[in-house]
């Protein structure tokens, strides 16, 4: 994890695709914060531009105009092997379709982001072993993607996301393809993420996120022209939601 | 990458053997027309060195001792014997002739006649060199043993010799006999040769006789398969481009399968030259096995192949070497595309 706290700002975020009349603005004019240690949800609806917001985050995506700030670093300001580390070593990505390799075991699919950065194949093997374990997979470490459920694939896709201890955190619509049990397992592992040093940041049109959400971000409209509705804290019913919880875990 | 790659080749098991197998059949194939095209020029090689000799004396005005019929008086030996220079002359004949006797029809031989007891001795690997008329050695290819009897034009000849590896104009088997054997039958008993094989090299003009080195005779002999040596290396090519095809198109295959896991890599960080590296060393890989699959395939065909193919190992790491090379070529210059795939379709939901 990075020494410097897990602070996100985005200052007024335009998304570009196209040019002229064909061009489309999934994001336009975005600004919100969210701080270290947090679980941050961006909700909307398909094409509000989520999945744009977190490729921007990740650095994969330059937007049109406005910057993305996180652990003081200007991600949009980005470019060759500042990227580059950028997306080896301060984000993790858990993608909606999961991503996971087919040729390759759980286990190597975890390793995969450490052997393609220099980790020795024992130091990553023994990373990966302790992460499944942590997640619940350790006797699925030798199986391929294609012999897991969907609710493991999403786990091993976690699991590879942590692998580097990323400080920035993104998960792209992680319930989409799962069924309500598997949906609670994502749901209190994203809150078990929260913790200092990380930023969580998950793109769902899931409503259940706003019980783990610290902050949401509500996006607009594909074809807004307006500033996107924004709101970084939590919603009232959440807040009194979460509120009672803690006092029973207390009492 | 190594990891990634060769369980990616373990996931694509099937297509990879099939791959394997059609790449390493077309580069035996090229292996041994290549082998068969060096064989052709080897022979010559032999052939010449077969005579010794450090130059040939033809006819005046005539290409070579093995393309013309044009013979050389050889009651000019001794007069060749008194040129300066010289230390022994043998006068030979050379042709072509049909033999019967040794398979159910004619065989087509090569003939070749020579003085017992001149410079010019044939060194046979079983029996011993003819020595009288009525007595032939022949090379092991024309499958006539010690003892056995041919028939040439009429004549009847009593194998006492068997010889390894003398064969020209494409494999062809030779016999050998005496010279006097030879006039008989080609220059109807005149006391004419096809040349003389000169020892020491003659410093002035020998009547109206052309002076060759053996070089010059060698390419001479090796003229009339100037085609068929030229149509064997085209095809050995064509056969190499067809072998980097699949090789290429394998790894593109390959490359257009794993877009999707090329840009989660490269959203996780992974340079486009890092994969690009990964494919490469599946297509060096592919080359490699091929290559190496390639050849003992074509050392179990070559010997059903009618001529003797000299399949040596510098020509088996040879085509290791070059079918690397192709397998890497290949396999840059048909990833690029899946390579440069973006890394922001990795959240694509497909």
């Amino acid at each position: 994890m990075h020494d410097a706290r897990a602070d996100l700002r985005v200052e007024s975020l335009t998304v570009q695709y196209g040019d002229g009349d064909r061009s489309v603005q999934p994001l336009h004019d975005l600004t919100f914060g969210a701080d270290d240690g947090r679980v941050l949800v961006a909700v909307g609806p398909s094409g509000c531009g989520k999945t744009s917001l977190l490729a921007v985050l990740a650095g994969l995506l330059t937007p049109a105009c406005g910057t993305v700030t996180f652990a003081g670093r200007s991600v949009t300001g980005l470019s060759g092997r500042d990227l580059l580390h950028h997306r080896r070593h301060t984000v993790g990505i858990v993608f909606q379709a999961f991503n996971l390799v087919p040729s390759l075991t759980a286990a190597e699919n975890v390793m995969a982001p450490l052997l393609l950065t220099g980790v020795r194949t024992r130091e990553a093997r023994r990373r990966a072993l302790d992460l499944l374990d942590e997640v619940g997979l350790g006797d699925q470490a030798g199986s391929r993607p294609g012999h897991l459920s969907g609710g493991q694939q999403q786990r091993v896709a976690f699991a590879r996301a942590l692998v580097r201890e990323p400080a920035l955190l993104l998960a792209d619509e992680p319930t989409a393809h799962l069924d309500p049990e598997q949906v609670d397992n994502v749901l209190r592992l994203v809150s078990d993420l929260r913790g200092p040093g990380r930023l969580v940041v998950v793109a769902t049109h899931d409503g259940r996120f706003s019980e783990v959400a610290d902050s949401y971000v509500r996006l607009g409209p594909p074809a807004a022209t307006v500033p996107n509705a924004v709101r970084t804290d939590a919603p009232p019913l959440v807040r009194q939601r979460r509120a009672a919880r803690r006092q029973e875990v207390g009492s | 990458m190594i990891l990634v790659t060769l369980r990616d080749m373990q996931w694509r098991a099937g297509r990879v053997v099939l791959g394997l197998g059609a790449t390493a059949l077309v580069l035996s194939m090229a292996a041994l027309l290549g082998a068969l095209h060096d064989s052709f020029l080897r022979e010559t090689d032999r052939t010449v060195a077969f005579f010794g000799g450090d130059r040939w004396l033809v006819a005046d005005q005539v290409s070579g001792p093995f393309t013309s019929n044009t013979p050389v008086r050889t009651a000019l030996t001794r007069k060749v014997e008194e040129v300066d220079g010289v230390t022994s002359v043998s006068p030979v004949a050379v042709f072509r002739h049909v033999v019967r006797g040794a398979s159910r029809g004619f065989s087509d031989v090569n003939v070749i006649g020579f003085e017992p007891g001149g410079a010019v001795a044939p060194v046979p690997v079983s029996g011993r060199a003819p020595a009288r008329v009525g007595e032939a050695a022949v090379d092991e290819r024309l499958g006539v043993a010690v003892g056995s009897t041919l028939r040439l034009a009429g004549r009847s000849l009593r194998v006492v010799g068997e010889m390894a590896g003398l064969t020209y104009n494409g494999g062809t088997p030779t016999v050998v006999i005496t010279l006097l054997e030879a006039q008989a039958v080609a220059f109807d008993g005149q006391a004419l040769a096809s040349a003389f094989v000169v020892d020491g090299v003659p410093r002035g003009a020998v009547g109206d006789l052309t002076t060759m080195s053996p070089s010059q005779v060698r390419d001479d002999l090796r003229r009339p398969l100037s085609v068929a040596t030229s149509a064997l290396g085209l095809v050995a090519a064509l056969l190499w481009l067809v072998a980097a095809g699949i090789v290429a198109m394998m790894a593109y295959l390959s490359g257009l399968d794993r877009s999707r896991d090329f840009a989660v890599f490269k959203a996780l960080g992974v340079t486009t030259r890092r994969l690009l590296l990964g494919l490469v060393l599946q297509g060096a890989v592919v080359g490699l096995v091929a290559s190496v699959a390639a050849v003992s395939l074509a050392l179990v065909l070559a010997p059903a192949f009618p001529v003797d193919i000299d399949l040596t190992l510098l020509d088996g790491l040879r085509l290791v070497v070059i079918a690397l090379l192709v397998g890497v070529v290949a396999g840059v210059v048909s990833v690029r595309g899946p390579v440069s795939v973006d890394p922001a379709t990795a959240f694509a939901n497909s």
